[in-house]
């Protein structure tokens, strides 16, 4: 199957452009595949990140067309459908290093800000269940497409907000640590700061819908309840508390889907 | 918003050479899969400075795939008499026993830090888990820093030297003891996943280290699923390097011997990385060194390195990847004969020499991925060689190696360790020690 992809690349802080590639792949190739094609065969400098190659790594997270996904785990086929060329480029809201490469640096460092390891007793056990957050493989495509972060470049952001929610409900911690995370995550670049967009929920691979931990952190939080007026109560007030599969139905309510290009 | 290492001078090859800073810590971790995260932490918790070299983000690395589980162990005994048994006759009882002694508290570990015995992403949640650890302990994790050397002189390894694939320049760390655990080699099979190159391996061989059983591959599906051997070490993760250790899938202190038991990788990257951080850590106090990786050794790795870029008349390094993954699947694999390794054997001689030109036309050293794709390929096909040799010589199907010209376990012959030593390049091949003891004083 013939492939063609319109990369925006980009090198050492300058300007990007869109280079167009074309090359075959076989039948059910992913994007990853595609572009280790185009590196094989037509340009080995494009630089784009991936470890695991099967979805569980989050090293390949781009976008294209506008929405963020992992390259391992898009079929390229519908993307090139009638012969559209999809623009491919690098995640948003994170700084460029390279072609398709961003500085997760950003990412990181409030990953780490929000002490993303239980606070337990050595001999607690395990902890409870199988929290949804777990699944988050830190790939960053929430982060990517993030309107609050857009607007507020030192908001925790879904990612690392959906971690810290994860330990607020390890039922081991002590309530002072629980009391400790929950003041972490309450200030004006905290959980308070979501706009309730719901892109998070709608494009994260592995399900983890951050809206709810975040909506969660908010309830829990230092006045807890007190973002009742807020956006995310009346998004929980539209869908219902627990439905944790409407990240589509927030889009169609809170923002027009097609907004987000990636030029 | 972007670090110091950002320094847009970089991106120009043949510019003015960034400063060669040599790092120093007490001891260097490589690797930060869930082997190398714990021996981290344990060298850590002795009071040592401790740092990390990486080639991915830690939540990046294999180890989040390990999902066999952690080999549950209730009764130590009964889980040295499964390890004994697996192993086919090759098992290293200390290195066994250690392991099913210290699989109790390594689960124990790993749930404080958010994991689980078994069940679903059992190697993610480990792996995240040891990673928050790590941040917690301020463990510094030097990111996307490719092996490239480790600096061994008079038979000590005194550090590493690594290329910053963003920064685009040679980087020295000095320890007085490096850990390796940069996991297994699959790639040398096939596609995924694409990081397990056995760069470290490959490295350890190459600066003196002794691999042991590196023929015994375990695949599933077709693809090779866990290497057995690797660089040879002790119940303490000692190599026959000193102040070198090796964890996780890179080592092999033989207790798994022939073939792994379900869960027992997992449960090994914990026992052997904590004993391996924590022996580290001792020899910073015992052994005090002051050798020093000498900075005109990382100028000339760098050196060597930049000499790559834009070197238009050879072959591309994911051709000559390809070849090797096609030929060791079809002469390598999970059975092998005589006549398929010798043609292996071959081609991979073959693939070494045609490797020392390599055509790369990205000039960059910023985040120069088809340069880093030259570096693995390096270690991929020395590896490979070394797999290759060991089954060939190893006439008798033991464990995981199978041989259809040989289908017999043969005790007399060959209940031994294949030792491979790295010959001024070349494979050269021991089975003359039965046990790691004879190999000498570590």
């Amino acid at each position: 199957m013939k492939v063609s992809l319109a990369i925006r690349r980009s090198q050492g802080g300058l300007e990007a452009r869109r280079e167009q590639f074309s090359v075959t792949v076989r039948a059910g190739a992913t994007l990853l595949d595609a572009l280790d094609q185009i590196k094989d065969a037509r340009d080995d400098s494009l630089a784009y990140r991936a470890a695991c190659g099967s979805g569980g790594c989050g090293a390949c997270g781009v976008r294209v067309d506008g929405r963020s996904v992992l390259a391992c785990e898009t079929p390229v086929a519908p993307l090139v459908d009638g012969g559209h060329v999809p623009v491919v480029a690098p995640l948003g809201n994170l700084p460029v290093i390279r072609d398709l490469v961003v500085d997760m640096e950003p990412f990181w460092a409030k990953h780490r800000a929000i002490d993303p390891a239980p606070r337990v007793a050595a001999g607690s056990g395990a902890e409870a269940g199988a929290p949804d957050e777990v699944a988050c493989v830190l790939c960053g495509v929430c982060v990517s497409e993030c309107v609050s972060l857009a607007h507020d470049p030192d908001f925790l952001a879904p990612a690392a907000l959906a971690i810290a929610r994860r330990h607020v409900a390890d039922e081991r911690e002590s309530e002072r640590v629980r009391a400790g995370r929950l003041a972490n995550v309450a200030g004006e670049h905290g959980a308070a700061a979501c706009v309730a967009c719901g892109l998070c929920n709608e494009r994260c691979p592995k399900g983890v819908e951050p809206l709810w931990s975040i909506t969660e952190l908010r309830t829990l939080g230092p006045g807890g309840g007190s973002g009742g007026a807020g956006p995310l109560a009346r998004v929980r007030g539209l869908l219902g508390r627990g439905d944790r599969s409407s990240g589509s139905k927030l889009l169609t309510v809170l923002r027009a889907p097609d907004d987000d290009d990636d030029e | 918003m972007l670090s110091a290492r950002d320094d847009p001078t970089t991106s120009d090859p043949f510019g003015q050479l960034a400063a060669h800073g040599v790092k120093r810590h007490d001891v260097l971790i490589v690797g930060a899969g869930i082997a190398g995260l714990r021996a981290a932490l344990a060298a850590h918790a002795r009071g040592v400075d401790v740092a990390i070299v990486s080639k991915l983000h830690p939540v990046r690395s294999a180890s989040h795939a390990a999902n066999a589980g952690i080999l549950a162990s209730s009764d130590h005994q009964i889980t040295l008499r499964q390890l004994l048994d697996a192993g086919d006759g090759l098992a290293v009882r200390e290195s066994a026993e250690r392991l099913a002694r210290g699989l109790a508290a390594a689960l124990r570990d790993v749930e404080q830090a958010g994991g689980i015995a078994r069940g679903p992403l059992v190697g993610q949640r480990a792996l995240h888990g040891l990673h928050g650890l790590v941040v917690r302990a301020a463990i510094p994790v030097y990111e996307e820093l490719q092996l490239v050397e480790l600096s061994v002189d008079g038979g000590r390894c005194s550090g590493a030297i690594a290329w910053d694939v963003v920064a685009g320049r040679m980087v020295g760390v000095t320890a007085q003891a490096t850990v390796i655990a940069t996991g297994g080699l699959g790639r040398v099979y096939g596609a995924t996943p694409r990081a397990a190159t056995g760069d470290g391996t490959a490295i350890a061989w190459r600066a003196g280290a002794a691999l042991r059983d590196m023929e015994f591959v375990q695949f599933a599906d077709g693809s090779a699923h866990v290497h057995v051997g690797g660089i040879d070490v002790d119940a303490d993760g000692r190599s026959t390097v000193l102040g070198l250790y090796a964890a996780g899938e890179a080592a092999c202190s033989g207790a798994h011997g022939a073939a792994t038991l379900e869960g027992a990788p997992l449960g090994e990257a914990l026992v052997l990385g904590a004993a391996a951080g924590a022996h580290a850590a001792s020899t910073v106090v015992e052994l005090p060194g002051d050798e020093l990786v000498p900075e005109a050794r990382v100028a000339a790795a760098e050196q060597r390195i930049l000499a790559l870029l834009g070197s238009g008349s050879g072959e591309r390094p994911s051709a000559l990847r390809a070849e090797l993954q096609e030929l060791m699947v079809a002469d390598a694999g999970p059975l092998r004969s005589e006549a398929g390794l010798e043609r292996a054997l071959e081609r991979v001689q073959t693939l070494r020499a045609r490797a020392d030109h390599l055509r790369i036309d990205d000039r960059s050293r910023r985040f120069n991925t088809a340069l880093v794709g030259a570096l693995e390929l390096e270690s991929l096909l020395a590896l490979a060689e070394c797999i290759v040799a060991g089954a060939l010589a190893r006439e008798e199907s033991r464990g995981v190696h199978r041989r259809s010209d040989h289908p017999e376990r043969d005790d007399a012959r060959f209940q031994r360790h294949a030792l491979t030593w790295c010959d001024a390049g070349q494979v050269r091949l021991d089975f003359s020690a039965a046990t790691r003891e004879a190999v000498g004083a570590r």
